[in-house]
């Protein structure tokens, strides 16, 4: 009997054990095994006559960028910094990013991420700007 | 004062760069095709020129940015109008406004290499805005409307885009400087 009892609460306490090692597990890998299920795009900008098409993208994060250049100069894609006092706390937390030079006919591609700055330009020619949008 | 009146003069230098490209004897609007070009190779040299002279003599990152792209920039038409002219198999020609052009740039190189730290900064930035406006006002009105060959017009249709985004960085460079 007391066998039998110590037995139950074994059980109980093993199984107690092993629902909560369950939970746990599934708390963790969920959200790694829905991410993984989902799909992750590649968007395509254009750089041509100094405009960057389209001048706004819906992005998740996760997904990635490719900047194709198919002016006869160079041109980047950089987050714009902050310009004034106000616009500092606004950005403080979030992440600068620039690509590499791209080069006449070349390309550059960035991965999405959550904290990054969404307005961008290139930084050999400010007049050029555009931005992404998260979903 | 004496700061003041180089200044007076190169402003002078790039107002009569201005002046020489709209108020000539002979007409830029009657240049053909291949004195257009050769006008465009020597604009494009000026402005690389301006630009190395800002990059041995200035500390400015605005300004050294700016001219490393003009540097960039102009070699890139340059590349682009060269493959064009010899697949059209042409050679540019020179004219009297080529020559004017470069006696204006001697000129205005002269006074900008006479000067020093902010000043140099401040007449480099204001320069590359003069002279900008001034070329693409020549390339939009006279140029674009009388060159002839389709491929040679659609070159300077792509060259005005670069350099108008040029015009728009040195004004945000003068007062930048300022």
């Amino acid at each position: 009997m007391i066998a039998n009892i110590w037995s139950a609460k074994v059980c109980r306490a093993v199984l107690g054990a092993w629902m909560l090692t369950l939970l746990v597990a599934c708390t963790l890998t969920l959200p790694v095994t829905s991410s993984a299920f989902a799909e992750s795009t590649n968007h395509l900008i254009e750089i041509k006559g100094f405009v960057y098409d389209p001048v706004t993208l819906n992005v998740n994060a996760g997904d990635s960028i490719t900047w194709v250049n198919n002016d006869f100069v160079s041109h980047t894609a950089t987050a714009v910094l902050a310009s004034s006092q106000n616009e500092v706390s606004e950005v403080s937390n979030l992440q600068y990013w620039t690509t590499e030079e791209i080069l006449p006919g070349g390309k550059e591609t960035m991965l999405v991420e959550q904290s990054m700055i969404l307005e961008y330009f290139c930084k050999y020619h400010p007049s050029m700007k555009a931005s992404i949008a998260r979903n | 004062m004496k700061m003041n009146l180089k200044t007076a003069s190169f402003l002078g230098a790039a107002i009569l760069t201005s002046c020489t490209l709209s108020a000539q004897s002979q007409s830029p609007a009657e240049l053909n095709d291949l004195q257009i070009a050769h006008v465009a190779y020597i604009a494009d040299n000026i402005d690389i020129q301006y630009a190395h002279l800002a990059l041995a003599l200035s500390e400015n990152p605005t300004v050294r940015e700016f001219a490393q792209t003009m540097v960039r920039d102009h070699n890139g038409v340059n590349a682009q109008a060269l493959a064009l002219l010899k697949k059209l198999d042409a050679q540019p020609q020179n004219n009297f406004l080529s020559e004017s052009l470069q006696a204006d740039a001697k000129g205005i190189i002269n006074n900008l290499a006479s000067l020093r730290g902010a000043e140099f900064d401040r007449a480099y930035a204001e320069n590359e805005l003069a002279y900008h406006q001034a070329v693409n006002g020549l390339i939009e009105n006279t140029f674009i409307p009388n060159i002839d060959n389709a491929e040679v017009k659609a070159l300077f249709i792509a060259g005005l885009e670069i350099f108008k985004a040029h015009e728009a960085a040195a004004k945000l460079m003068v007062s930048n400087v300022r």
